[in-house]
């Protein structure tokens, strides 16, 4: 496999591991999300694409998903923040999820609600083709805020929080088509943390970038954990050593191991979870 | 030669005869286009020159065509005819014909069809998009969609004529309206709006016309006329017996009324009033002539007027061939739509709804902005088309009127927009068929037949290379 990433940042990142690591022995330590049993089926219960899942999600830490394209990553991310919604035959089967001590499967839960405190990057960069800052501004805008200078205030907090500040406060009004891609996953990120999440899920956010971009990136979500609880799914297990606290791996719908990342991927208990991060298959 | 790439005889003939074949039909479509065309430029380009910009701005007249008694020819408008006849009151007019809408231009088909085009493309595009926004941002798949989607595709195939006939039976004579008059008899259905439906709670639902010699009192739902020294006074009372109105003769502006014709109806009604007893009266409706002095009285004493709501349809007009076009270019614009829809990246809709936004929110902030140029330019594609349809309209709202649909309108200084839309107008493509149909068939009719086409076709084909070069500019311009 192609080692993407420079030394530098990597050696750095361990070390802020490392720190953290002491600090909490126990993954369970203030989950901010918990999920129990949970089965999941797009196809109203005939099949379930997620079998009895179970596992806590800690607060103010990076948790990478990874596991071979297919196994479920995504769709129980989509899960968090209800996503799923859309597709009129998804259904949660069987168990709960518990985002900061609420189920989320609730009828009386309002996804709209959800969603603010559950921010999403996607795969592929989607920004708007509008205006750089009009992109941040979307979340306050349709959040009701009026107040120009507010607005303004939180698009700068955001941008200089997802490091593109000084790449574009000169052209804010330039449309965002016009970022190179990492430059404009940046700006998705901006644009999620505009509307104040405490929890950010990130889908591949790194797949499409080129090396230099992804390391960017990467930098970007290890800083993010002192103020967001981050999940994010990936299929490059060097990412995930770079930028996790703990990781899960996932195999054809099922949580096979999770566990500290340090751990994981140095001393797997599972003879599957060995076989994938050694590359023997996904 | 004797190589293993020699060619063969056989297979060569065979595909001289297929590209034969091939080319002579593509050579076909070409010749048929150039004969269609070319008739219709070498007809009608000589009429548009002699008739020059006047064949657009002068309605359809009535022409004369004569031999004079040196055996020369005239065609003559009425108006020209008329002059001619002064300039030589001695002169000898011989085998005088005369022939409808072959004089003049036609500025009021071309107005007429602008009408209908833009009465379709608002209903059609408002309905389409809204339609088409819930198939593909709203609804879930289910059977129930299914069955719409069916209904859209075969609403497609339905030949115009039957739209034609749907919209005569629907929109002319069973479409529900509020109409101010009396429902018309054909009304499958009608209810008197309440009065407390009204914007005011004052209305003359139920009033009846009284009279007293003495001053008036007090009564319910009641104009009571008394005759003072100084002309008619007017009391209009409301339900609870209040005065609501006490207007006198010369407060009336003196110019206006008839007043002599009041005097009249008050008499007649005083007579009959007077035969019946004052229950009586009160539980009959009201009578032809009180309705007719009410009509009178109505804007002199500003009284609001009663209002049905009647399954009577709008009569063939405007309106309803607009509505009747509309019906049959809703499947073409339901299917732009989605298409523009679909054109739009999921990702804004995924992007919009995590962070937050309702579907509302979504579909108008992150969909539809991206989606409505395309919209627009195919659906006015596909609307565009139906400038040049006949069936539809014949029955609906097309007629030979000769006249600019907004003339006489303007009643003391104020347009009446809602019978605007009730008229009927004409049509260029309906124009064209009485042209060619309906009127006497001879030489005085053959330039304007001519005429017309060829504009027409311009009009019809510079729409469309219009909405075809602006679908591609945006689609250049849109690109994510
Ligand atoms: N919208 C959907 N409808 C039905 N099945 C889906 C849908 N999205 C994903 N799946 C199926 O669910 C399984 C898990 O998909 P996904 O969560 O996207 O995998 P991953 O992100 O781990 O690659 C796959 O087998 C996929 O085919
Ligand atoms: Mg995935």
């Amino acid at each position: 496999m192609p080692v993407v990433n420079e030394n530098r940042s990597s050696s750095e990142m361990t070390s802020a591991r490392d720190k953290n690591n002491s600090e909490d022995e126990k993954l369970a330590n203030e989950a901010v999300i918990e999920v129990e049993n949970l089965s999941f089926s797009y196809d109203l219960g005939k099949t379930n694409t997620l079998r009895d899942i179970n596992l806590n999600i800690p607060k103010n830490k990076v948790t990478a998903f990874i596991g071979p394209s297919g196994c479920g990553k995504s769709t129980l991310l989509r899960c968090f923040n209800r996503m799923n919604d859309t597709i009129a035959t998804a259904k949660i089967t069987a168990g709960s999820i518990k985002i900061m001590g609420s189920d989320v499967s609730n009828p009386r839960v309002d996804p709209i609600l959800l969603r603010k405190e559950i921010g999403m990057v996607f795969q592929k960069s989607n920004p708007f083709p509008k205006s750089v800052y009009e992109n941040v501004a979307f979340g306050l805008r349709i959040g009701g805020e009026r107040n120009k200078t507010a607005i303004d205030e939180i698009v700068e907090e955001s941008l200089k929080r997802a490091a593109l500040w000084d790449e574009v406060k000169d052209r804010l009004k330039e449309s965002a088509l016009s970022l190179s891609g990492g430059q404009q996953q940046r700006l998705c990120i901006a644009r999620t943390i505009a509307v104040q999440p405490s929890v950010i899920l990130m889908d591949e956010p790194c797949s499409a970038l080129d090396p230099v971009a992804t390391t960017v990136v990467e930098e970007l979500i290890t800083t993010l954990r002192e103020d967001y609880t981050v999940v994010v799914v990936t299929h490059n297990m060097q990412q995930a050593t770079r930028v996790s606290d703990s990781t899960a791996f996932f195999y054809l719908g099922e949580l096979i191991e999770y566990d500290l990342t340090s751990k994981l991927f140095t001393n797997p208990a599972k003879k599957q979870t060995e076989d994938y991060i050694s590359g023997r298959f996904g | 030669m004797d190589s293993k790439f020699e060619r063969k005889k056989g297979r060569v003939s065979a595909e001289l005869i297929a590209t034969l074949i091939l080319r002579g039909a593509t050579y076909l479509v070409i010749l048929s286009f150039l004969l269609i065309m070319g008739r219709i430029v070498v007809r009608g380009a000589p009429v548009l020159a002699k008739e020059g910009i006047s064949f657009l701005t002068e309605r359809p007249k009535i022409l004369f065509g004569f031999y004079d008694e040196n055996e020369k020819y005239h065609r003559l408008s009425s108006q020209e005819f008329r002059e001619y006849q002064k300039e030589n009151p001695n002169g000898i007019i011989l085998s005088k014909q005369s022939a409808n809408y072959s004089g003049g231009g036609i500025k009021s088909p071309l107005i007429g069809t602008l009408f209908l085009v833009l009465i379709c493309i608002v209903l059609a595009m408002s309905t389409g998009i809204a339609a088409a926004v819930y198939l593909s941002e709203y609804s879930k798949r289910g059977p129930f969609i299914k069955v719409v989607r069916l209904a859209i595709i075969n609403l497609a195939g339905v030949p115009s004529i039957v739209f034609g006939l749907f919209g005569l039976a629907f929109f002319c004579y069973f479409f529900p309206v509020i109409t101010k008059s009396a429902p018309a008899e054909r009304s499958a259905k009608a209810w008197e709006i309440p009065t407390w439906m009204y914007p005011s709670n004052f209305a003359d639902e139920g009033y009846r016309i009284d009279m007293a010699d003495t001053p008036p009192d007090s009564g319910s739902r009641k104009i009571i006329v008394h005759k003072a020294d100084d002309g008619l006074e007017f009391s209009v009372f409301n339900a609870r017996g209040a005065i609501v109105k006490r207007v006198k003769q010369y407060e009336i502006d003196a110019t206006k009324p008839t007043w002599v014709d009041i005097e009249n109806d008050l008499a007649t009604i005083k007579s009959m009033r007077d035969s019946q007893s004052p229950e009586v009266f009160y539980q009959s409706s009201r009578t032809v002539e009180e309705e007719a002095l009410i009509s009178k009285l109505r804007p002199l004493l500003k009284l609001k007027r009663r209002l049905w709501l009647s399954f009577q349809g709008w009569e063939p007009s405007m309106i309803a061939a607009g509505c009747t076009l509309a019906c049959m270019v809703l499947p073409i614009v339901i299917t732009a739509c989605e298409e523009s829809l679909r054109a739009v990246p999921q990702g804004f809709r995924d992007a919009a709804l995590s962070l937050g936004a309702t579907q509302w929110q979504t579909v108008r902030k992150s969909v539809l902005p991206y989606a409505l140029p395309g919209m627009l330019t195919a659906s006015v594609l596909g609307i565009l088309r139906v400038a040049g349809e006949t069936a539809p309209i014949m029955y609906t709202g097309a007629f030979a009127t000769g006249n600019l649909p907004w003339v006489g309108l303007r009643e003391e200084g104020v347009w009446k927009v809602g019978e605007f839309f009730q008229r009927g107008c004409e049509a260029m493509p309906y124009h064209i068929y009485i042209l060619s149909a309906k009127i006497p068939q001879s030489d005085l009719v053959r330039p304007m037949q001519d005429g017309a086409v060829l504009v027409f076709m311009l009009i019809v084909m510079a729409l469309a290379t219009t909405s075809v070069i602006l679908r591609m500019r945006i689609r250049k311009k849109l690109k994510w």
